[in-house]
């Protein structure tokens, strides 16, 4: 009761305490948001791929920080194996198009239509089927105002949007889908392949099968299974975004962090009478913790109560300038971040519990 | 330790207290002896600076004598550990102050049961204890309004209704008429001597409120730090 008193007796600060702590969380629940789309845009390809065995050229691990260049022809002789059930090539190649007079770059995916590669799930319109065909990211689209039906430039040549797909925003970059075919020929080298996907009969032993691939072709392929070509492509991601995610995550705990125990010590140096009456009148130690360590929760919870209700117009408003950011955010997050914020209020309140041991009794005698 | 008459409540044996700063030195109370007893209102008289609030102070356990021993509930407050102190204050001491230090952010209601979460003993009825204490001073209609909406008057009855509401055995109060005026501070003088009288407690008030002399039991006159008379008003001789 205390505590709720004390906080509604100067409703602008209030406020202002609740907005700058919301602030604070809602700038942590974005950089989590990021990182979850990131991490989604990331590796939703290879997650939504359907494949047994990838094939990169030898001493690559993923396809996210690496070229890795096959000549297409070693397919052949791979899936001559009576194990692979079916196989595919894809080209990955970082290309610039051009928007009307605007320059952008993707990362260009020729693959075989019909086959695996293509885009993880098309949201609006169809695959490509032509060489002048093109399918490009929704971010992608969006910031650039493309719909089904526009063109675009890619060197001298016109390609035509056949659709949208999803889960092909990686931030930096985004996904765009074209045939195996025209991908080769921006390259002007009709044999080339970045990976090979391999599906095989049921029963397979795919250790064997790997060993095999690479006794037929030595020193020419990495091979990896499915899981761990998956778990490859997220460590790399992990390893190139999570130190600055959590870089920026870490400077607003401790935003929020200060700022709780400034306003905590002022509220405590403020009310530094009644904390000597209270101590005069028989006070326990733990009353006026309690007090402190209430006044902090209770501080966090409501901010994080505001800043999960800001959070979502403010997204909607960023996604809408720059929709190549894309956030999620699901009740795991939003619990992860309920508990840290409570860590930190404990914490604040602890560091301004200290500043109650320098208050005594004797200052309210006259 | 039973509601006997003859206990002494404060008992204070040559006590004196000196500051010291800078190397100047102060002797802020020299050799008092002084006790008190259940069912005395007990007054220290004199100005300011004469060392009443020290002793006030020393006490209720917030200041140690430089030398000297002091006796509460026939019990040496060096015995006591500050968790004992602390409960002590929280069950059987009442404090009342000149500028009332109430908790503005509270109601009077709220201000008078804060000290019932103090204690363990009186956490159990409080609402009852409560409304008592604020039924005894005449200002249970005030209970749900903010300590800023009354008059000084209203403010002492609530501080005061603080102290009642612990069933405190020993009640110390500082200068508690100066911030009145003459027929709010004879309200409350009535009020502390009632509390003395009636309920058999101990009441030590140190003001320079010569009114207060008509209703004390035995008056302390103090200067420059020491006793320099003590009288027992006729007629009020209860104790021996």
């Amino acid at each position: 009761m205390y505590v709720l008193r004390i906080l509604i007796a100067q409703p602008l600060r209030l406020m202002l305490t609740l907005l700058g702590i919301a602030l604070c969380i809602i700038l942590i629940m974005f950089i989590i948001g990021i990182y979850n789309g990131v991490a989604e845009g990331s590796v939703e390809y290879i997650k939504k791929t359907k494949a047994d065995i990838w094939v990169l050229q030898a001493n690559s691990t993923n396809i996210l920080r690496g070229s890795s260049l096959l000549r297409a022809g070693y397919l052949n002789v791979i899936k001559k194996d009576t194990s692979v059930k079916s196989s595919t090539s894809v080209l990955i190649l970082l290309t610039n198009i051009k928007i009307q007079k605007r320059n952008a770059t993707v990362l260009l995916t020729g693959y075989v239509p019909g086959s695996e590669g293509g885009p993880p799930k098309i949201i609006d319109g169809r695959e490509v089927q032509l060489n002048n065909e093109i399918v490009l990211d929704k971010s992608f689209s969006a910031k650039y105002d493309l719909i089904i039906g526009d063109e675009i430039l890619i060197k001298e040549d016109t390609l035509i949007v056949v659709g949208i797909c999803s889960g092909t925003n990686a931030v930096v970059t985004q996904y765009a889908f074209v045939t195996l075919e025209y991908a080769q020929s921006t390259v002007e080298l009709p044999g080339l392949a970045s990976f090979f996907i391999l599906n095989c009969n049921s029963g397979t032993n795919l250790s064997a099968l790997q060993k095999r691939i690479e006794d037929k072709l030595p020193g020419r392929f990495s091979i990896y299974q499915n899981q761990k070509f998956l778990e490859n492509n997220i460590a790399e991601m992990e390893a190139g975004i999570l130190p600055l995610f959590f870089a920026i995550s870490a400077i607003g705990g401790i935003v929020l962090a200060i700022i709780l125990s400034l306003i905590l010590s002022v509220n405590i140096l403020e009310r530094r009478k009644d904390f000597a009456v209270m101590k005069v009148l028989g006070s326990p130690k733990s009353f006026l913790y309690n007090l402190i360590i209430s006044q902090a929760l209770l501080l966090a919870l409501i901010s994080e109560l505001v800043g999960v209700i800001l959070f979502y117009p403010l997204v909607n408003f960023i996604e809408k300038i720059s929709p190549e950011v894309n956030t999620i955010i699901n009740s795991n997050h939003l619990i992860f971040i309920t508990l840290v914020t409570c860590i930190i209020s404990f914490v604040s309140a602890l560091f301004s519990c200290r500043r109650i041991r320098k208050i005594y009794p004797l200052e309210v005698f006259s | 330790m039973g509601n006997d008459n003859n206990q002494n409540i404060v008992e204070l044996r040559k006590i004196s207290k000196v500051y010291e700063s800078r190397g100047c030195r102060t002797d802020a109370l020299k050799e008092i002896d002084f006790t008190s007893r259940r069912g005395e209102l007990i007054l220290l008289l004199g100005p300011s600076g004469s060392g009443k609030t020290t002793l006030l102070t020393i006490v209720a356990g917030f200041n140690q004598p430089t030398e000297g021993d002091v006796y509460l509930f026939e019990k040496d407050i060096n015995d006591y550990s500050q968790t004992e102190l602390q409960q002590l204050r929280a069950e059987k001491i009442g404090f009342i102050f000149q500028s009332f230090l109430l908790i503005e952010a509270l109601t009077v209601y709220e201000n008078v049961e804060l000290v019932l979460r103090f204690s363990r003993r009186n956490r159990f009825n409080s609402k009852r204890n409560t409304s008592d204490a604020l039924n005894q001073v005449g200002i249970l209609h005030l209970s749900a309004k903010s300590p800023i909406e009354l008059s000084h008057g209203e403010k002492q009855r609530t501080a005061i209704a603080r102290a009642f509401v612990n069933d405190a055995d020993l009640l110390i109060a500082d200068e508690p008429t100066a911030s009145l005026e003459t027929k709010q501070g004879e309200e409350i003088i009535r009020l502390l001597h009632t509390y003395a009288s009636e309920f058999n407690k101990c009441v030590i008030v140190a003001s320079h409120d010569l009114r207060l002399k008509t209703l004390a039991d035995k008056i302390y006159y103090m200067e420059n730090g020491t006793i320099v008379h003590s009288e027992i008003p006729s007629g009020r001789n209860r104790n021996g």
